[in-house]
């Protein structure tokens, strides 16, 4: 055995194990107590409750490991001493050998009673605890196990199992009344005297990106990750890290970021169950031993290993935000609308066509807010104004040619490969009448296609946005990114083809918005209409080389979204 | 006594001329569709470009080998024990009956030189597994360059950094029952369950 561990038990999801982490300054050194440890001279090993104890006390002798345990009050109202319990802790103290075994309560007036029994115990509250500043207030409300959180512009619940309590504990003092059982008092006691914390002193983020079917959660992570590096006086200083589901890691990676490359339980082929172990072992593991400031997860819901993860003591320093785009399906499941609680703040990249939002996130969510709040930026893009390329050197850098020839770019994104096989002919056919050329883009992530056509021009290409002055016009799919850089970075005609095959992005109520502005051109293959009228009008309009007016926006959400992050992280600190 | 999951007395002898043929048409298909992903395959792999990706995000470098890829690598062995195995896949490109059957291998993907060596050298390999499925493979990769090409026909992939096989095999072995680890360049055996 090597080095000194510091080991906490924490069967049975008990809080107090969190809290204990976050008291005693828990380091990377910290590992749950499992049934295969061996304990050993160099270690401590924390018990948080007697009961816990009595279970591993065989394992404990002749160890020379350090044992603390904290005795407990009683879990239930009305109040009921443990006589029995203390009893067989006296006689366990009197008859353990070979380790060194010390005990503590959790408050003041726990260790009164405990020591009124007979037993010797310290309080294990902070002398100079309690110093933290606090957002709010936390009632325990035991007979249905939440708390009731109350701050100047909240009323919201959060069940007593949602969250770390010293995530909680960091933000909100907890409040119990005479009437609650004593072990509650004791661990309200024991949260709100956790050492006051300082102000972060570094920047650590952490990205969690899922396997989505396109490019979309990495490219918005990339254009925030940029931003909070923008912010920083030493960009080169701030550390960020992506753990990573997608297989288009590598973008990450040249981006100039650290990279996780995970896989998930489809990538596998496995049960959720065994797979969520091993994701909800190795995320506590690096957030026990990289503190990030902030986990910052891009997606539909927060998947339960984040969840799980953070629970465990140890992995309460980060704040933790979700980016929850809008313009979800009308008719797509909104249960983990409920992930909200988990999080201290919801991020809602804006969406211009956000007043044709038919989903759940549109309305008011029925799920209790717990910890978070909500904040709606301006639209995130990846690409900048001013990375933008003149037509020259765009065309130049594509391979175009500076020729006269109209050309349009068609982007019909990862989703779309059925309908682009229906609509393929008829594109080319309608380019061809009108004399425009074709330009396909494809992503770089995609297979070759199986077959070659000398025919077709494409561009394989990350981001494509900066070249997007090459082109007299584009007909695109309507997913959130490229939607927005169109319509706000390029005035030239463009034409949705929006795939109806999402799951949960409705792309159709965009491309509608955007055609009943007058933003753009809308193709809807399922509505049967005439489509290669709808496709010669686009061609023409396109050789017409009228600029279209578009929404112009001054704000920046990956900046706005950059912001909110660098203020929660700072303004009330973590331990 | 009850009739057992086994037991077909009493099913229509039709229906079960359906399934049969369902199921042999089943495993046609599936056939079929290794030998469509395999040509896909082995069309990409033998592009020059297959790696070479046009992304330009660039903010600053980051290690594209880095020192430690895998938090799992320094999770202590209690936490790893106390973990299930999980499943390998064979890759789409491949079929056989009992894929579970298979033992799990680790290659590692050590080829020095250019993009042609590395495609030249997976290409040889995935030729072999395409036509006589040898083993589930992980492949073990000291960069993220190959991730996209082999995860597109279902391969698993773990970024190992400069780690030495030596020292993940038995994370390897412990998450997916990995008996070996060998060189995708020289076939040379690094490490072993056996050791």
């Amino acid at each position: 055995m090597t080095g000194a561990r510091l080991l906490i038990d924490f069967a049975g999801s008990d809080p107090v194990a969190g809290l204990l982490a976050a008291q005693i300054g828990a380091d990377g050194t910290l590992q749950t107590v499992t049934a295969s440890h061996m304990f050993g001279p160099q270690d401590t090993v924390w018990f948080c409750s007697q009961n816990g104890f009595f279970d591993a006390v065989d394992r404990c002798q002749s160890t020379g490991a350090t044992v603390n345990v904290i005795v407990r009050r009683a879990a239930k109202s009305p109040a009921r001493h443990h006589p029995l319990q203390y009893d067989l802790l006296k006689t366990l103290v009197a008859k353990v050998s070979g380790f060194s075994l010390r005990l503590f309560a959790l408050g003041e007036a726990a260790a009164t009673e405990i020591r009124a029994s007979g037993l010797e115990c310290e309080p294990l509250v902070y002398p100079q605890g309690g110093g933290a500043q606090t957002f709010g207030r936390a009632e325990f409300n035991a007979g249905q196990s939440r708390f009731r959180l109350l701050s100047e512009n909240r009323d919201s619940v959060l069940d007593f199992d949602a969250i770390n309590w010293a995530r909680l504990a960091r933000d909100y003092r907890l409040s119990a009344v005479q009437e609650d059982p004593p072990d509650l008092i004791d661990m309200a006691e024991f949260a709100n005297r956790l050492p006051a914390k300082q102000p972060a002193d570094r920047s650590d983020f952490l990205f969690v990106t899922p396997n989505g079917v396109g490019l979309g959660h990495l490219t918005r992570q990339l254009a925030i990750a940029k931003e909070l590096q923008n912010a920083s006086p030493d960009p080169d200083q701030v550390k960020i890290a992506f753990w990573c589901f997608s297989r288009a890691a590598t973008i990450i990676q040249r981006a100039g970021y650290s990279v996780f490359l995970r896989h998930n339980a489809d990538h596998l082929g496995a049960d959720t169950p065994p797979w969520q172990q091993w994701e909800t072992q190795a995320f506590a593991h690096h957030l026990r031993h990289s503190r990030p400031t902030a986990v910052i997860a891009d997606g539909s819901r927060i998947e339960p290993f984040i969840v799980d993860a953070m629970k465990q003591p140890g992995c309460h320093h980060a704040r933790l935000f979700w980016i929850r785009r809008g313009m979800w399906r009308a008719d797509a499941d909104d249960r983990s609308l409920a992930d909200v609680r988990f999080c201290d703040r919801v991020l809602i990249p804006g969406d211009l066509a956000s007043a044709a939002d038919p989903g759940a996130t549109a309305r008011s969510n029925p799920h209790p807010a717990g910890l978070s709040s909500l904040v709606t930026t301006a639209p995130v893009v990846l690409s900048k104004p001013d990375d933008r390329l003149t037509r020259r050197a765009a065309r130049r850098a594509l391979g175009i040619g500076i020729g006269r020839g109209k050309t349009c770019l068609v982007s019909l994104g990862g989703e779309a490969f059925a309908r682009t096989s229906i609509i393929h002919d008829k594109l080319i056919e309608a380019a061809r009448k009108a004399r425009v050329r074709l330009i396909w883009a494809q992503s770089p992530m995609a297979a070759r296609p199986s077959v070659d056509n000398d025919n077709e021009e494409r561009v394989s290409l990350y981001p494509v946005t900066p070249y997007l002055a090459a082109f007299d016009g584009v007909v695109a799919a309507t997913g959130y990114n490229t939607f927005h850089e169109l319509m706000l970075q390029c005035t030239c005609p463009v034409l949705f083809v929006p795939t109806t095959n999402e799951r949960l992005d409705d792309q159709a109520a965009r491309a509608r918005f955007a055609s009943e502005q007058g933003w753009a051109e809308i193709l809807e293959h399922e509505t049967g209409e005439e489509e290669e009228a709808k496709l010669d009008a686009f061609f023409q309009q396109l050789r017409q080389s009228q600029p279209v007016s578009r929404p112009a926006l001054r704000r920046d959400g990956a900046i706005e979204m950059a912001t909110e992050i660098l203020n929660a992280t700072t303004a009330r600190g973590t331990s | 006594m009850a009739a057992g999951p086994n037991d077909l007395a009493g099913v229509d002898p039709d229906a079960l001329r359906v399934l049969r043929r369902a199921g042999l048409e089943r495993q046609d298909l599936a056939q079929r569709l290794a030998r469509f992903e395999f040509q896909s395959l082995r069309r990409e792999l033998s592009s020059a470009s297959v790696f070479d990706l046009q992304v330009d995000v660039a903010t600053r470098k980051a290690d594209p080998v880095p020192e430690q890829a895998e938090p799992e690598m320094s999770m202590p062995a209690e936490l790893l024990a106390g973990l299930p195995q999980l499943p390998v896949p064979l890759g789409r490109i491949a079929w056989t009956k009992r894929p579970e059957d298979l033992q799990v291998a680790g290659i590692l993907i050590d080829v020095a030189g250019d993009d042609a060596a590395l495609s030249s050298a997976l290409l040889s390999l995935l030729t072999e597994h395409h036509r006589n499925p040898f083993a589930r493979i992980v492949f073990l990769c000291r960069t993220l360059d190959p991730v996209h090409v082999l995860g597109r026909y279902g391969f698993l992939c773990h970024q190992v950094g400069r780690a030495d096989p030596a020292s993940i095999g038995a994370l390897m072995q412990r998450r997916y029952g990995i008996q070996q680890i060998r060189s995708l360049d020289s076939g040379r055996k690094l490490w072993s369950a056996l050791d």
